[in-house]
Formats: structure tokens, sequence, C-alpha cells
């Protein structure tokens, strides 16, 4: 083809020369500025994230600019949800394509909730990661890498495409191993490469998936696939496959037993804040997935076996994760059994599968980002001030550390659903659910996981700040390190640049900074408020639950009149 | 690796390749080609001039760090999407702007090729920085 001739195609004035015209599959529908808010949370992370790579020189500066921008983020991705709750989903499609040609970014209750929490998130991490993170692990890309993170979990809640779902994935993911290095460690390394193995077959599983699904119906669009797999029966041989490998991928990256061991092997090895980013935002997207997978885009399989494998599971999660957590006594892998436990909750909802139930699942994960993100940071803050990990060790710090006890006080009980914190109305509206469904063995499980999370919780305080000193107090005493720790040591790994890296220094006990105090104390905040204040987040949950009960106006979003 | 012959050839060979995938790269909106590809040959040509005359003479001929140059291109090929904008169609659309040279001579200029400059610095960025390191090791 000569160039004259590419150049008179690419006019795309009247016809094709093939009598194709491509204006059919165009949107002629001018796009309004705030329909470009829907990009903004995962635009700006994306080019803060490769602006920090070119600043390298200037560390200090690219950490606030990062903390600039993430703020921003957070103000786009606010504006956005009350943009929802107004007036309804809203939709973009890239390309100025038709759906499903092109792939539609789609903004729900549910999906501008929780992308207003990962920015809120972000946030969060990158203030406290001002005061915590060296220049070494900043300069080898921490705050490119923190944005990239939040850039693909963002990307993972508001896409409307299934395929493009499992891009967002992996973009996360990467950053998250890129996170999960930093240091090189021999333990960092032990615990990333569990890590990397795991959720690399996870996403091979969901990329599997996604093939079979569009190798039967032709299409990857979510509104699409909503439309076209209502057709079939609930027990459709096809989309039980299709939909038990969904449910599989998507619940090893939700640490759902029994494909949670990665979790509590990889969770406490990397820097606090890198296990406190994870804890609150990478199982959720796991979570938000099967949610959406078996609510719009497999809307009849509300009726199939699946569910009652989802049942069993969560069922199965909450009990183990909590027996985990009782035998921990590493704080941090002690959170990371908590977490499953919660994990094991949010699962149940779906498994119970009412809009009573759902809205529960979605209280449930708002708190636990939240709670999760504040305990692993408060982890950090423990291990800065003594130096220790281990619950046998931790002492007597209810004289040297107040502050932390009283944060420790909030923030787990919150997650073990006291009265009046966050925790405790998601549970109670899940138990009415299970209760309305006669779904006795759930509402056991729960009362279970309630009492063993208060001893968990309770357990972990007691040892850590109301015992007398064990050893000497406040005062660091190397601990005996795990023996494969103690074998010769190995290379570093190669950081992303081919300058070496300054091995990380060691956390020097000692006084905690006021500054890393502040994120950990808005996390504490917001989990008393909203257990005290519960009532918008409530109504929030249950309209985000009837639009997934309810595909229709989602579809229309995407659609919008044409069909 | 390091003989005259080598020494002598890979200068002239590694620009060679770079012009080449520079034509990759402007060919490939319609033809086989693009940023990708391009960005490939163009790593390839520095990765060849890397084995010959040391690494630091490539870090030295590119000025800038491998990875930011990567970054810029990342950041061309996301800000390539934002002049839709201004015309009220959705993030990526394809505009197009023919200047003419005189003498029936036409431009295409696009965004498309915008996000094709800019997925092509960086392959070239990415696949350097992993050359180069690899390099750095064996020496």
């Amino acid at each position: 083809m000569r160039s004259e001739d590419l150049i008179q195609l690419a006019a795309a004035k009247g016809p094709l020369p093939e009598g194709i015209d491509r204006a059919d599959a165009m949107t002629q529908t001018p796009v309004g500025l705030s329909d470009w808010l829907i990009i903004m949370p995962v635009i700006l992370p994306l080019l803060m994230g490769v602006i920090g790579i070119m600043m390298r020189a200037y560390p200090r500066w690219t950490s606030r600019l990062t903390v600039a921008v993430l703020a921003g983020v957070v103000l786009a991705s606010a504006a956005l949800l009350s943009r929802v709750i107004a007036e309804g989903p809203i939709a973009m499609t890239m390309g100025q394509w038709l759906p499903p040609f092109g792939i539609s970014l789609v903004v729900d209750p549910l999906g501008g909730l929780l992308t207003l929490l990962g920015s809120i998130t972000g946030l969060i991490v990158a203030v406290y990661a001002l005061s915590d993170v060296d220049f070494a692990a900043r300069r080898a890309g921490f705050y490119s890498m923190l944005c990239w993170l939040i850039a693909g979990v963002n990307g993972a809640f508001l896409t409307g495409d299934i395929f493009n779902l499992y891009v967002w994935f992996e973009v996360f993911v990467i950053a998250s191993f890129g996170l999960i290095v930093l240091g090189g460690e021999r333990l960092q390394l032990d615990g990333a490469v569990k890590y990397c193995v795991l959720n690399l077959i996870a996403t091979t599983l969901f990329l599997i998936a996604v093939a079979l699904l569009y190798g039967t119906l032709g299409t990857l669009n979510m509104a699409d696939l909503s439309g076209k797999l209502a057709a079939y029966p609930p027990d459709d041989p096809q989309m039980l496959t299709i939909g038990l490998l969904f449910f599989v991928g998507f619940g090893m990256k939700a640490a759902a037993v029994p494909l949670h061991i990665w979790l509590p092997a990889s969770y406490h090895t990397p820097k606090p804040v890198v296990s406190a980013l994870f804890a609150a935002l990478l199982t959720k997207v796991g979570i938000y997935a099967v949610l959406r997978t078996y609510t719009i885009v497999m809307p009849a399989s509300n009726e199939s076996v699946l569910f009652e494998v989802i049942y069993v599971v969560a069922i199965a999660t909450i009990v183990l994760g909590l027996l985990g957590a009782l035998a921990e006594s590493n704080l941090r892998r002690m959170l990371g059994f908590l977490l499953i436990s919660g994990v094991g909750v949010m699962l149940l909802g779906l498994g119970v599968d009412t809009r009573l139930s759902l809205a529960a699942t979605i209280f449930y994960t708002v708190h636990s980002v939240i709670v999760m993100a504040g305990l692993y940071l408060l982890a950090g803050l423990m291990e800065r001030r003594t130096g220790l990990t281990s619950l046998h060790r931790l002492s007597g710090m209810y004289t040297g550390a107040p502050v932390l006890a009283v944060l420790f006080f909030v923030l787990g009980f919150a997650a073990a659903g006291l009265p009046p914190l966050s925790g405790f109305w998601p549970k109670v509206l899940l138990i009415e659910a299970s209760l309305n469904e006669q779904q006795y063995v759930a509402v056991a499980a729960l009362i279970v996981n309630g009492l063993f999370s208060m001893m968990v919780v309770g357990r972990a305080w007691a040892l850590m700040f109301w015992r007398p000193v064990v050893t000497a107090g406040i005062i660091p005493q190397a601990e005996t390190p795990h023996p494969r720790e103690q074998a010769a040591p190995v290379p570093k790994a190669a950081a992303l640049s081919a300058a070496p890296t300054p091995p990380k220094a060691e956390p020097t006990p000692g006084h905690n900074p006021p500054a890393l105090l502040v994120p950990v104390v808005v996390t504490a905040a917001a989990a008393l408020i909203i257990g005290v204040w519960p009532t918008p987040l409530l109504d929030l949950s249950d309209i985000a639950a009837g639009d997934l009960l309810d595909p229709s106006a989602y579809v229309q979003a995407v659609f919008g009149s044409a069909p | 690796m390091g003989t005259l012959i080598f020494r002598t050839f890979a200068p002239g060979l590694a620009a060679l390749m770079v012009m080449f995938s520079i034509f990759v790269l402007l060919r490939g909106h319609n033809e086989p080609g693009g940023g990708f590809i391009g960005g490939l040959i163009a790593a390839s040509g520095f990765a060849i001039y890397g084995i010959a005359n040391g690494v630091e003479n490539v870090r030295r001929a590119l000025y800038f760090r491998p990875l930011a140059i990567s970054a810029a291109g990342v950041l061309l090929a996301a800000l390539s999407g934002i002049p839709a904008l201004l015309q009220g169609k959705p993030f990526l659309t394809g505009l197009w702007w023919f200047p003419e040279l005189g003498g029936d001579v036409k431009l295409a200029l696009s965004t498309p090729l915008v996000f094709d400059i800019g997925v092509w610095l960086g392959v070239v960025g990415a696949v350097i920085a992993i050359a180069l390191a690899l390099e750095e090791r064996e020496g």
C-alpha cells in the first residue's frame, strides 16, 4: 500500500476501500469534562510513577510530589464517587470505539467506593513512608512502585473489561514484586519467591478462565458478557468450569483457604509500610474481582453450585485463619492470619448471596482496608520502637509506649468486631442475613469468629502491653534469628539500577517521630468514627449491593442507548 | 569479543540499526512494524556497541539513564491520550493532523504516532537497562 493511500485511509472521510464505514464503530456523543474523572485515579499515579523514575536524583522532592499527587487522586476519587451516588454508574469507552469493541472504564458505587479507599490507602502509606523509608530505598524506586501499585489497583476497580482487569492485575502484581524485594535481605527474598510464584499461578488461572470465556462467547466487555451469560442455565457445565477457575484464581489472590499459605509466609518479610499496603489492598482486589464476576459478569450463576463452594471455603477460611492467628508468635504473621479470617467473612457474604449479606461484605471490605493498613503500620512502629517482632519478647510496653497501646487497642478490637468500632456492624449485618436465610452454620462461624478474634487480639495486647517486662523492657536485644537466616549471606538482589545498593539500616530502637503516628491515628480515628456513625457507609454499601444484584444500571451506563 | 574487526565494525552497525529502528517505528501504523519492534532493534544496536566497546561508552553515548528514557517513553505514551480531552472525545482517541509542506507533500502526524514513539522509548530504555546490567556482570 502506498503512502498516499495511507493518508487517504487515515483521514477517515467517507467509506473505507473495503466498503466499511468506520463511523459505524465509533461513538459520536461528545464526552464531557466530568467523564474524564474516570481515568484520573489511574492515569495520575501512573504518570507520577514515571516522573519519579526520571527524578531519581531528587528523592526528597519526588516523595513530596508523590504525596501531593496522591492527595489529588484522593480528591478525584471522592468527586467520582459523589457523582456516581448522585447519577448512577458512569462509563467511558477508550479511543472513541463503541462498546464492546473498545475498553470501557465503568464506575458503579462499589468500584467508586473501593477506588476512593485505594487512593486514601496510597496517601496514608506515602505519608508514613516520608519518615520511615530510607533514601536508598527511595532511590531504588519505592515511590514510583507505590504509585504504579495504586494505579493498578484503581484500574482493576474501575475497568469494565475482563481482560483489562487481568492487565491491571499484572500491573499491580509487578509493582508489588518490586516493593517486596526492596532491601534485598535473605528473608525478604525467601518471602518474595513464595509470593511471586503463587501470585503468578493465580493470575495464570485467571487468564485461562478469561480465554475460555472469550472462546465461548466472543466478547470480554463485562456489560456485554452480563447480557450474553444471562441466557445460560445456572448449572451449565462450561460456565461452571469457567466460574470455578475464576474463583480459584481470585481466591488465591484474596488468600482464601486452602490457597492462603503464601500470605503469612510473605507478608512479614518486607518493610512494614509495604506490608500495610499489601494487606490493605491486594487481598481486597481479589475479593472485588470475585464479587464482580459472580454478580455482574455471571448473573445467572446465582442458583448454581458454585455458591455452595464459596460458602464452604468462606467458613473454612474464617475458622482456620483464627486458629493460625492464635498459634502465631510473630506480630506481623499473626496480623496476616487475622486478615485471612476477615477474607473469610467477606467471602461468606457472597456465599449467603442476598442484598443484605452483599452489603455486609462491602462494608467489611471498607473496614478491613482501613484497619489492616493501620494495624500493619502500627506493627512497623512497634518494630522501630523496640527492634523486636516476637510476641514472646515484646512486653511491658504499656508504660513505655502508652500511645501505641491505645492505638493497638482501638485498631485490634475494631478488627475483632467489638462494638462500637467499625468491625462490629458488618458482622451483625451478616449474622442477620444468614439468619434470614436459615444458614445456621454461617451464624455459628461468625460468632466463633467474633469470640476467637477477641481472644487473638486480647492475647496479643496482654502480652505486648500489659504484662510486666520480661526482658529489659524497651531495651533492644537481638532475637535469635531463624536457622535459615543464619546461613551464609547471599548476594544482594539486583536493584532497579546497576548502582550498588547500600545495605539497609537496621531499625534502631528508640522513640518514633510524631509524624509517623499521624497516619496510624487517622486509621484508628476512622475505625472509631465508622463504628459510632455507620449510617452513611451502611446506606452506600446497600446501594452498591443493589447495583451488584441488578446489573441493568451498569449495562445501561456502558451501552448508553445503543444496546 | 573485543577483536579489532568487531570494535571497528560495531559503531557503524549500531548506527545503522538505530536508523532502521526509526524507519520501522514510523512505518508501523498500518504495516508491519511499530514502536515495540523498533525499540527492540534499537536496543540490540546499543547492546552490540556495548559488547564491542564497553558498557561505559554506551552510557556516555546515551547521556540519560536507560530507565529514565524508559520512563519518559511511558510518560509520552500516557500523555498522548490527553489531547482528546480538548475535543470532547474519550481518552486515547486518535487525532490526526496533516500539515502541507508545499509541493503536494503531506505529513501524517497523529496522537497514535506520539503513543508509538512513547512505546519505542519505553522499550529502548528498559531493554538497554537489562542488557547493560548483564554485560557489566560479565566483565
